[in-house]
Formats: C-alpha cells, structure tokens, sequence
C-alpha cells in the first residue's frame, strides 16, 4: 500500500476575502449609437464628448453621463476678433493720441488708462469663454440636463427625466450651421415641465437620435415592469 | 502771475482730480467685479468639475491680483 505523505506544515490559512467595492459599471456600449462613438472629441475644450471625464454634483446615484454638449467652438469666433481687435487698437491710436499731444492727460493717466483698457479686453475675452465652457448640456442614461450661465450672478440648472420627454426634433439654419454641422435640438417634454433646447450643439441629428433611443429604452423598461 | 495763470493751474489741478477720482472708482468697481467673477467661478465648478476648473480658478484669481494692482495704481499715478 502506497505511503501518503503527509504535510507537516499547518495548511496555510486563506487569503482573505476581497473587500467588495462598488463600482459603477460604465453604461453599456449597446445604449450609445456607434456613429456618436466616432464622433466624440475628449479634448478639454471638446463641445461633444462621450462618456466624458467630468464629473456633475447634482447627478443621482448610478447615473452615468453619456453625452456632454456644448454650442459649437465656431460660435466663439465674433468675441474672440472682437477681443484681438482690442488688443490691437491701442497700438493703432496711441501714436495719433501723442501726435494730438495726448489731449492733456498726462503720461501717467495714459498708462493706467491703457492698462484699464486690456483689463477690460481680459475680462470680455474670460466671460465669454466662462459663458460657452459652463453652458452645457447633459445626456445621462436617467435625465436630459441643461445648465445656463447668463450672466456672472445668473444661474440655472434645469432637468428633465427620459420617461417625461414626448419629442426631440433638431434643426440646422444657415450655411455656417450646414457646413460645421451644428444646430438645435428642441425636447418637448409632457405637462407643466418646461421644454428643453440646446442650442449650437454639433451633430444635431445624432443628439436628437440618441436620445430617441433612450427614450425607446425607458419605454421597453416600463412595459417590462408593467407586465412582470 | 496774474489770474488767468492761476485759473489755468487750478483748472488743471481739478481736471487731474477728476480724472483719478474716475479711475479710483473704476478700479474699485473692477475689483468687486473681479471677486463676484471669482465665486461664480468657484459655484460652477462645484456643479461641474472637470480637468480645467483649477487653471479657470487660477485665472480669476490673477484677476482678482490684476484688479487690485490696477486700483492701486489708479490712486497713485492717474
């Protein structure tokens, strides 16, 4: 009869057991149209992001950002040649200024004057950028949500369930709008919820398409409940 | 020196007055401007955090610096 050897050693005790942890699983590749996929810049100044790498304080628990819209980064040019022309417009007068004998300010108030005067160009050129990058718009897999900065001390932050939302149509006006491929996309939600529109937004069609579809989604969801 | 050079100091001496009253009160104006700038900064990116928000802050910041150097020039040299 075969001798079993036997181990001395005590049995090593188990590893012990991974501390579960919660984690979230990205949405699933089916919720998201593939041709938004291909069309999703991730760059800091991005106007169309997927799945972006933001996060969004008033976002309930489990609920995934899929789309992060902006107005399209065209609409900034007219401030951005208003602010250049700013900064260059000192340089085009001063030389008249001194020609008329700085129109008796003296050299001191002329400097502090030009100071104002790109402090001024500053400020325009950073509100209006704040304005476009904070006026955004969110497609999560639960909500549409839309946030406003009118002004430096207005804000608003509205939202709107998928299940509540009854049409999305999107509209493009203009040869700009055709060839940069932005435009409008008008949610019409039910009852007293105000409507939503992001205004600007690139790829307008597939926006309104996407979140068509997440409304099919939310629909096959409630029929599933309603059954069961 | 007859009157009309000293109408013409004082004249002067008003006009200077003036203008760095103007610039004073500008300054200040630009610098409360410049700190409500700053909190609006800091509210949007408590809703919406993403990879620029500090170089944003720190912008409104410098600007908060800009304005207060520029309040303080406009007393002293305008």
């Amino acid at each position: 009869m075969p001798r079993i050897k036997v181990d001395d050693q005590q049995p090593t005790a188990p590893p012990p057991a991974p501390t579960p942890v919660s984690v979230t699983p990205p949405p699933a590749k089916s919720q998201l149209d593939p041709e938004l996929m291909q069309k999703s810049n991730s760059g800091i100044f991005s106007a169309f992001s997927v799945q972006p790498a933001v996060s969004f304080n008033e976002a309930e628990e489990g609920e995934q950002i899929l789309l992060l819209l902006r107005a399209h980064i065209v609409t900034n040019v007219p401030w951005i040649i208003i602010s250049l022309f700013s900064l260059i417009l000192p340089i085009i007068l001063l030389p008249l200024f001194s020609a008329l004998g700085g129109l008796g300010l003296g050299a001191g108030t002329g400097f502090v004057f030009i100071l104002f005067w790109y402090a001024v160009t500053f400020t325009y050129a950073f509100l209006n950028f704040l304005y476009w990058y904070f006026n955004v718009y969110m497609v999560t897999d639960e909500r549409v949500i839309d946030t406003d900065w009118y002004s430096v001390v207005v804000r608003k932050v509205s939202s709107c369930q998928i299940s509540k939302i009854q049409d999305v149509s999107s509209t493009q006006v203009g040869a700009l709008a055709g060839l940069f491929d932005f435009g409008n996309v008008e949610i019409q939600t039910a009852g007293e919820e105000e409507n939503f529109e992001f205004e600007n937004v690139p790829h307008p069609q597939l926006v309104a398409k996407q979140i068509q579809e997440l409304m099919q989604k939310e629909e096959l969801e409630w029929e599933g409940h309603g059954t069961q | 020196m007859g009157p009309s050079e000293v109408g013409d100091i004082l004249g002067v001496l008003q006009f200077g007055l003036l203008t760095k009253l103007f610039f004073s009160v500008v300054g200040l104006f630009y610098l409360v401007f410049a700190l409500v700038v700053y909190r609006q900064i800091s509210l949007m990116t408590q809703v919406l955090d993403s990879k620029i928000s500090p170089i944003v802050k720190l912008i409104a910041l410098s600007q908060i610096l800009a304005a207060a150097f520029l309040f303080f020039l406009a007393v002293i040299l305008a």
